[in-house]
């Protein structure tokens, strides 16, 4: 489980999709690393990742573990190059492979301290959605 | 400097609920100990991962002191689910390096706390501050490989089925095994879902357990083993903890860069090894853990055993002991069980499924492919 004191670490990173692009080969580097882990540069640069991607694979977990709900939904999307994980909090029913995402704040879990706490999340655009266009 | 396998023990696997970590660690350390002749060891490496279920950590000195080596110097090694082959790894270069004799021991005691305590515990082999905080458990990273893998190369479920059907009928001669317990493909593709993909019988069980691999330098060796196993290669190689930053969700690309380190340094190929013990945690890592080691193509492992290969007979023959879903993954330990099942393989005394062998191939692999250790023995 994690803590406040995590949570509030990375809140700007968490919250701000940030992530490094590497100034030698191009790669969008995502978790953050001190070097590129593709080239070995360390001239890297701090971007914000797109809030919407697609769906590279995903899972319904039917035994979660402590802290985290039943089922928990989880995906890898692809934000503009990088691969970032989250918890599908909207439209998990029209979730497949290739989906279209966006990145929604959502209440994903307890703290060790007992507290629950939100993270960017995933919410599936479906076809249907009336409100495509209302984040950037 | 040469290094061989001089002795080995290891305890039945399974929920062991009379043994603690100190009674495991013994009862498979001291066998190994005692086929040397009870050689005394210079050095006592532990393979562990979760000690702290037993609120014990400390291993190293608490180990020699309970068999009976206080003094001897002895520490834990920790790399996840891939302790065990780590454990090997330090041992050899510590025998390498000039010390004679090391015993490494693997043990682990999954089943000393609730069962989701210990399933948390496990989650601890990803990366907590970019997977763990979203919520995946073990079970549900291996499910995005596995998912992937599966749309990717166009491999059924009854081909990836077919990986836990082998590896029962394999483990059902093991008398070491955790479960002892054939299953039909009906059976694994219709068990309950855990992480979609992911059904019970894709998954290894929750284990206890321990081996122990005694390694001797050249000049000790004839003194202390009749039937000495060399070791050929040891190769570690490490990939980012997060599937995140990997290029490819396909492959496990620490494994292979683990197995063609381990082939050059022995100077075989993947045509010359007879019997294999690759690390099943789940049918995908199974599967992705054969193409590793270059016995099948990438997306062609499931196909293959689907079809019949690797069975006993088939060279190599993959898993005879039953792999991590028969055997048991006693996670720290199943490392060191695999180059003790190795062993027994190429000095004809395994009890269970025998393959007639020259070459063995034993690989560990930590976290979802992020510590790996290949190892590889010959007669
Ligand atoms: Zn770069």
């Amino acid at each position: 489980m994690t803590s406040v004191q995590r949570l509030w670490r990375r809140a700007r990173e968490y919250l701000g999709l940030k992530a490094l692009k590497c100034r030698r080969c191009g790669e969008v580097i995502y978790p953050p690393k001190r070097a590129c882990p593709y080239c070995g540069s360390r001239d890297l640069e701090e971007v914000a990742l797109p809030r919407r991607g697609k769906v590279i694979t995903y899972t319904v977990i039917n035994v979660p573990i402590e802290g985290f709900p039943k089922p928990t939904v989880i995906a890898v999307a692809d934000l503009g190059g990088a691969k970032v994980m989250a918890q599908v909090v909207e439209g998990a029913e029209e979730l497949v492979e290739g989906a279209e995402v966006e990145v929604v704040l959502g209440k994903v879990g307890r703290t060790v301290e007992g507290l629950e706490y939100y993270m960017p999340a995933l919410r599936v655009v479906s076809d249907k959605s009336p409100d495509e266009g209302d984040t950037d | 400097m040469r290094v061989a396998v001089v002795g080995v023990g290891m305890t039945k696997v399974g929920r062991l609920v009379d043994k603690s970590i100190r009674d495991l660690a013994a009862e498979a350390g001291l066998k190994a100990i005692e086929e040397t002749g009870w050689e005394p060891p210079e050095a006592i490496v532990v393979g562990n991962m979760l000690s702290s279920l037993s609120e014990q950590e400390n291993l190293g000195a608490l180990i020699a002191d309970y068999l009976g080596y206080r003094g001897v110097p002895a520490f834990k090694v920790e790399a996840a689910c891939g302790s065990g082959g780590a454990a090997i790894a330090v041992g050899y270069s510590l025998v390498r390096a000039g010390i004679r004799r090391v015993l490494v021991i693997g043990v682990e005691k999954l089943t000393e706390a609730p069962t989701p305590v210990t399933t948390r515990r496990l989650a601890w082999a990803s990366d907590a501050d970019y997977e763990l905080v979203h919520g995946p458990s073990f079970a549900g990273l291996n499910a995005l490989l596995m998912r992937h893998y599966m749309s990717k190369h166009g491999v059924s479920r009854e081909e990836m089925g077919s990986w836990a059907v082998l590896m029962h009928e394999n483990g059902y001669r093991n008398p070491y095994a955790h479960i002892r317990k054939k299953v039909d493909l009906q059976t694994v593709i219709n068990s309950p879902v855990i992480a979609d993909p992911i059904r019970l019988f894709d998954a290894c069980p929750i284990s206890d357990g321990a081996a122990a691999v005694y390694l001797a330098a050249e000049d000790e060796v004839r003194r202390l083993s009749d039937t000495p196993v060399w070791v050929a290669a040891v190769a570690n190689a490490t990939d980012a903890v997060d599937v995140l930053s990997r290029k490819y969700l396909d492959r496990l690309e620490a494994a292979i860069m683990s197995a063609r380190e381990a082939y050059r340094l022995a100077g075989v190929g993947p045509g010359d090894v007879d019997v294999a013990e690759v690390h099943d945690a789940y049918s995908i890592t199974g599967v992705l853990g054969v193409e590793a080691m270059g016995f099948a193509e990438i997306g062609k492992a499931a196909k293959l055993v689907h079809e019949g290969r690797f069975a006993p007979g088939d060279k190599p023959t993959i898993n005879p002991s039953g792999g991590l879903k028969s055997r048991g993954h006693p996670v720290g330990a199943t490392g060191v069980y695999q180059v003790v099942e190795v062993v027994m393989q190429l000095r004809g005394d395994f009890p269970g499924i025998k393959v007639a062998a020259e070459v063995g191939a034993a690989q560990n692999v930590g976290g979802v492919g992020s510590n790996v250790t290949t190892t590889i023995l010959r007669r």
